[in-house]
This record gives structure tokens, sequence and C-alpha cells, in this order.
């Protein structure tokens, strides 16, 4: 792009460095034409239902009676921030809750796995391969494979808890209802297959960020006196500042955007209390059939993770800066 | 474009830079990339359709191919491996018979109403659906299926199970006919029974019975081993197991006066008492805490619960669950079904309308067509013997269950306790347009109370919860 911004104006200076620029189909309309289906499949594919989704939201569609479909301005975007009912707010807390938990559990483990792995081990590659397996296994596979292994009745979780016996002392008599009671243990359930299969992420990405940092550095720091911590906290982390920050915003926001494992373990209950943000849409338009109110928490949705990811880059910025 | 207003390439073609060749190669290049962002843009349009004009879309859908008329069929049963064969089978002899190409669309029975819904929204729906609960009234409500009042005979109406064609009708509109009758009868184990030291040939009539017999069981039962098994997931479908219970206590939270007006009270005594007793099933481990339907078969099928509310089809589920339980006659040795107990707010026992049924979209073009095949599937050998008697429902008509040809599956003493005592004692719930909406919600609550929420503070929000639903 910086060669287009010079004194005689973009497309001029090319044809000046390049003297068949713009002759016939080398030109800007060679570049048209070929950003053209890219553009037309962007404009398909995300701005349309962006588009339609926000358009919905000043709707009253339900597709219980869809005849009855009106505009009503911003009626639903007060209904939904203000009215109890359409539990909205509690969606967004355990949305946080969950993706700060399971970001921030699995961010520390997958570091201290990218640690061991970062180490001149036997076998390196099998144990780097099979650190990276849960990751690999599809999200709705280990959904179930979390909601049997908590089911109350035969999950073998339950199996090793009421058969810890220590001198007489038996922590767990009875098995617990993990997708029961007042959904404590559901959230805590779901935060924990979360983390199982969102940390060989980190690993794998910091691994590769480990690889790169400079031997002579931390060779350095080595003869200056720097113990294991002083290294790791002024050399190696500073170098992984914007792999880290990459890599906790993205797996932020896609955990605030979990379908698969909550929908698959728990439908956001028991009650509310595993209703995350997106499960919650989903059931609101598609389970209720209230589309414009889904439509509507899905706009707001959007602009509160914008909202995020805009400050957050800013601040790991701005620390990046420093 | 230049200045002048001519192209680049017209400009140099004009002073000779340009052959006649290169020219048209441009204009065919551009001509291709055109016409390929108009597709696009088409295809980024708003596909919304009036019900007229889907109307034409379904007729070029469900209309004649090279004289081959098509039909296009939505139902579960092509979607679950254990009846996608025998479905099929039926379905080719109707083909061969009629000349017809059926475009058989098998959908997950937990995703149906979602499906249905989009695709006569999107103009495109099924001519024929396989219905179940409330779907007939959220559709039919909404204008999507057509009204058969006028095609059913009276030969039918009269030889059909109490409440089967109510369960179709909404403000007055027939808009489902009954393909299998599947209502919960309350199942007991014997063997449970009596490793308890209670009679298997007498189950509970009553719930004072019923809790009687629930601490006696309690007591002497494993701690894997639940006296009954109640479906307390967060679907739509666990409501089906609990109407009966909230009926039995009195309760009547939400009353339709057969014109579409709700009464809605979901903190009434009778309800207040079944959500408490809940609770206290939960509380006192009497039930699994957190168990859906599926799962609390396969523990009942494996003798870890004693008592539970179910359809006559769980007879082919045990057998597929449990290798001790592959005949009927074994099943019939082990369980026992009866009407639920009564309680303080009934008479005579109760149970939920939970029917499987069939409609028509209001957009098929060939309806006669259509109901053509609903009395293949409801009347015709090949569906009944390869499908629905394998199914375990009842047949759609009260006098093949119980005279002639098929009437010797249904001969033993649960499928005649079906016949007899349950079935009758069905009553639909308050099926409406708004109904799945309102589930959503009553579900929720079902689980917190469950779960030790207060059941009067949590039911008087449900309360709330449920007239917004409604009343906006």
């Amino acid at each position: 792009m910086s060669e287009l911004n010079t004194q005689r104006g973009g497309f001029a200076s090319l044809r000046t460095r390049f003297p068949k620029y713009g002759q016939g189909l080398d030109g800007p309309l060679l570049i048209w034409i070929l950003l053209f289906p890219s553009l037309l499949l962007l404009c398909g594919i995300i701005f349309y239902p962006v588009i339609n989704t926000v358009l919905l939201s000043f709707q009253s569609l339900n597709l219980s009676e869809p005849s009855a479909n009106k505009w009503v301005g911003l009626d639903n975007y007060g209904r939904v921030l203000t009215n109890e009912v359409y539990g909205f707010w509690p969606a967004v807390w355990f949305s946080i809750l969950f993706s700060a938990t399971s970001t921030l559990i699995a961010f520390v483990i997958g570091f201290a796995m990218a640690l061991v792995l970062n180490q001149k081990l036997r076998f390196q590659l099998v144990w780097r391969g099979l650190a990276l397996t849960p990751w690999v296994i599809p999200y709705v596979v280990v959904a179930y494979l979390f909601f049997y292994m908590f089911n109350s009745q035969y999950g073998i979780i339950n199996s090793i808890l009421t058969g810890i016996n220590i001198f007489g002392w038996r922590p767990f008599p009875e098995p617990l209802g993990w997708f029961g009671g007042n959904g404590n243990l559901a959230v805590f359930a779901t935060i924990f297959a979360a983390i199982w299969n969102k940390f060989p992420f980190f690993s794998l990405m910091l691994l590769a960020g480990l690889q790169t940092v400079p031997q002579e550095l931390l060779d350095a720091a080595t003869v200056d006196g720097a113990g294991v911590w002083g290294r790791f906290r002024h050399i190696t982390v500073p170098t992984l500042r914007n792999i880290i920050m990459i890599t906790t915003t993205l797996q932020i926001i896609w955990s605030l955007n979990e379908f698969a494992i909550i929908w698959a373990m728990t439908n956001g209950g028991p009650g509310t209390a595993t209703n995350n943000m997106v499960v919650h849409i989903y059931r609101t338009g598609f389970i209720e059939q209230r589309l414009s109110t889904a439509a509507t928490m899905s706009t707001i949705w959007l602009l509160m993770l914008l909202a995020f990811t805009y400050f957050y880059i800013r601040i790991m910025e701005g620390k990046s800066e420093v | 474009m230049t200045m002048d207003g001519k192209g680049e390439g017209e400009k140099a073609f004009l002073e000779g830079k340009l052959s006649r060749r290169a020219l048209l190669k441009r204009a065919a290049y551009l001509g291709v990339a055109t016409s390929l962002g108009s597709s696009l843009l088409a295809a980024c349009g708003d596909n919304t359709a009036t019900p007229a004009a889907s109307g034409a879309t379904g007729t070029q859908a469900s209309g004649s191919a090279g004289g081959t008329k098509s039909l296009k069929f939505a139902n579960w049963a092509s979607a679950e491996t254990a009846t996608k064969d025998n479905i099929n089978k039926a379905l080719a002899v109707f083909e061969k018979d009629n000349n017809v190409k059926i475009e058989n669309i098998g959908i997950p029975f937990d995703q149906v109403l979602q499906q249905l819904t989009t695709m006569t929204n999107g103009g495109n729906p099924p001519d024929v659906m396989q219905l179940s609960g409330n779907w007939p009234y959220a559709l039919g409500g909404a204008g999507a299926l057509a009204d058969l009042g006028s095609l059913v005979t009276d030969d039918w109406r009269k030889d059909a199970f109490t409440n089967s064609f109510e369960v179709g009708t909404y403000k007055g509109t027939l808009y489902a006919v009954p393909f299998t009758v599947t209502p919960h009868g309350f199942w007991y184990s014997k063997d449970l029974l009596t490793q308890a030291g209670l009679d298997p040939a007498k189950p509970p009539k009553t719930i004072d019975e019923l809790n009687q017999a629930m601490s006696a069981m309690r007591s002497k039962l494993p701690a894997d081993a639940y006296p009954i098994g109640i479906d307390i997931s967060k679907t739509e479908y666990a409501l089906v197991g609990f109407w009966p219970w909230i009926w039995t206590f009195g309760g009547n939270p939400m009353a339709d006066d057969g014109k579409g007006n709700v009464t809605i009270n979901w903190a009434d005594d009778g309800t207040v008492a079944a959500f408490t007793w809940l609770q206290g099933l939960v509380k006192n481990k009497l039930t699994p805490p957190d168990q859906a339907i599926k799962a609390e078969r396969e523990l009942m099928a494996n003798g870890k619960i004693a008592f539970k509310l179910d359809g006559p089809y769980l007879t082919g589920i045990f057998a597929n669950t449990n290798p001790n339980l592959k005949t009927v006659e074994a099943v019939n040795s082990k369980f026992g079904v009866s009407t639920t107990p009564t309680g303080q707010g009934v008479s005579k026992p109760v149970t939920a309308a939970d029917i499987h049924n069939l409609g028509i979209s209001a957009q098929a073009k060939d309806k006669a067509l259509a109901w053509k095949l609903i009395q293949f599937l409801t009347t015709s050998k090949e569906v009944i013997t390869t499908f629905l008697i394998p199914q375990g429902g009842m047949l759609p008509r009260l006098s093949y269950n119980t005279t002639g040809d098929y009437a010797k599956p249904y001969a033993d003493p649960i499928n005649q306790a079906f016949i007899k005592d349950v079935i009758p004692s069905m009553r639909p719930p308050a099926y409406g347009p708004r109904y799945s909406t309102a589930a959503s919600f009553i579900v929720s609550a079902l689980q917190e109370i469950a779960g030790g929420a207060d059941v009067k503070q949590r039911l008087t929000r449900l309360n709330d919860e449920v007239k917004t639903v409604y009343l906006g």
C-alpha cells in the first residue's frame, strides 16, 4: 500500500515503476475483478447475516406467529436489557465466568505443558503429539465424553470419588448429582471439560513461541545471575507477549461463544445455571422460536464482544510498548 | 474509465493498439465476472416468501417430474437407526403402487419442530409431516398445516382412542390425525416391589400408597437403585412426564378454553404441592437427581428404578437394552403397567395425551395425494406390520388393536393395560402456538425446584415468565 501513497498518486506511481501497469486487464480493473468473488462471498457469508440479524432485532418475528411480525423499533432492546424474564444478564455473567475461568486455567496448564515440552526429552515428538490430543478431538465428542464421565449414575468420576477411602474416612460416600442440584457442580463440570479441550492450543502456540526465545539472551541473563524465575519473568514472558495476547484474545472470544460443550453436556441447565449467551440465544431463537428477541441479544452480544476485543488489544498493546 | 467517457480498452481499440480479438476476450472476461457476481448477489438476497409465493415454490418441489408425481414426507422414523429400514420398506410399496416418488426427509426427533418451522417459513415445507405433542398446535396456529377435518371419515372418528383426534385439533380445526398412540402409563418393576417386601400384583393406586411404597423401597433397596424415575432434563418432553403428577395433585396451571385463550396460574395450590413432592423425591433420594428419560429407561431395564411413567414402546426399549428382556413375555414377567396413581386433585387417573400424528402442509400442491399417503401410513399392512407394530405404539384405529389380524401383538397384559386403562385416561395439556416457548421456562423451573429452589417463590416467578410469553 505504501507504493500507492506517493506524491504522484497511487496508480500513477505504479505506472512509473511498472510501465505496463494499468494497461488492459493488468490495471485496477483486474484488481477489482479478482477481488469481486471474495467480496461477494464476504457479503453473503458475513455482512448479509449480520445486517439481517440487526434488522430482525427491530421487528417482532416469532416463528409461532410469523404473520404477526411488525417493526417495533427499540422495544426489543429495552425489554432484553431491563426485563429479568429475558434472562440476558445472567447469561452474560455466566459467559464471562466460563470464559475467564476456562481460559485462565487452560492458559496456565498450557504454558506449563509448553515449558515441559520445550525441554529435551526422550520421545519428544510422541509427548508433543499426545499433548495435542484433547485439542484435535471435536468439541461435541469432548462434551459427550465428559457428559458420561460426570453422569451421576454410571460415570467414572463418581466411581472414583465414592471409591476414595482414607483410613475409613470416605469424603464422598454417595454419588454426586453433577447435572442437578443448584447448578454449581454443573458449572464446574462444563468448565473442566472446556479446560481439558483448550489447554493444548496454548501449549502448541507457546511451544512455538518458546523456540524463538534467543538462547544468547537467556545465557547472558544466567551469567548476570538471573535464576530460573528471573529468566522466565524478564526474558521468556516478554518475548512471548504478542503470542500470549493473540492466543488469549482468541480463546476468550471462542470461549465466550462456546456452544457445543455446554449444549451437549447440560442444555444450559440445571435451570439456567450453565446458560451462556450463545446457548441462551440458540434456545430463544430456535427452541422458543422468538427470532427477533434472539436477534436482539445477538446484536448486543456482538457489540459487547467488539468493545471487549478493542479494549483488550489496546491494553495489551499499551503494555507491549511499555 | 478515462475522462472522455471511454474505457481504456475501448480507447486502445479505437487507437489501433488493441486487436478486435483482444477486445472481445476482455469483454468475455467481464461478462463472466459480472454474471458470477449477479448469481452471488441473488444468493445474498432475501429468501422470505409469502405463503402464496411459497405455494408456488412448493408446487415445483412436490409436483410431477417426468410423469412421476413426488411427495415430501418429513419424519423422525427415517432418522433413527431402529426404524429407518422399516419405514423405507413400507414407503417403497406406496411408491410402486401409486407411481409416486417419496422424498423421505429424516429429522432427529428433538429438531423436528425447528426444522419444520424453518422449512415452512423458507417456502419449502414437506407435504406430509410426522408430528408429536404440541407441534400440530404450533404449526397449525402459524398457518403451516392444512385443515384435515373434511378428509377424515366418521368411521375413523368412531373407531379412534379417546382424545386422539382432540390432540390434533386447535381452535376447532383438525390439523393432525393419529399415527400411533403412545401415552405414558405407570410402569412398575415386579422384582423391586418383591425385593421391598411389597406385593408385585398390587401396584400403588393412590399417591399415599405410592409414597408409602417408595419409603419402604428406599430403606430396602441398594443406594444405586431408586423407587421412581422422574425426567428432570431441560427438554419439552420432560413435561409430558410431569403433567400427570401436576394434575394428580390438583394443579391446573395452564388451561386452554378451546378457543386459544389460556388461563395461567403456576402458583396454584395443586401445582405447588406437585413441585414440593418432586423436590422431596430428589432430597430423599427417591429419584435420580439429574437424569433424562433415556438414562432412566436404561436404569429401569437394569433393575435400578421401580416406578416410572412411560409409553408402551418401553417393551421394545427394554428388549434392546437388557438381553434378559428380549421377549414380550420376559418383559411382562418382570414389569407391569397401571394408570397414574390418583391424588387429591383428581377423581380418576390421568395422563398426558402423548401421541404421534400426521399432518399435511397448507402449501402442499396435491393434498389428495398427500392424504392418500396418510391413509397408507395409517391403514396399510406394510406400514402396520413393518413399522408401527415393531415400534410399539398403539395403532391409530382402536379396532386394529383389539380384533383382527393385527391384534395379537397387543394381547399381552402390558399392552392390554394401555388399551383398556391408560389411553382412556389421556388428557391434552394446554397445547398452543406458544406452548413450546412456555415449556422452555417451565422445565427450567422444574430443574431449579428439583435442585432445591424455594417452591412457592420459583413458581411465582415462573407464573410471571409464562404470562410474559402469552401476553407479551
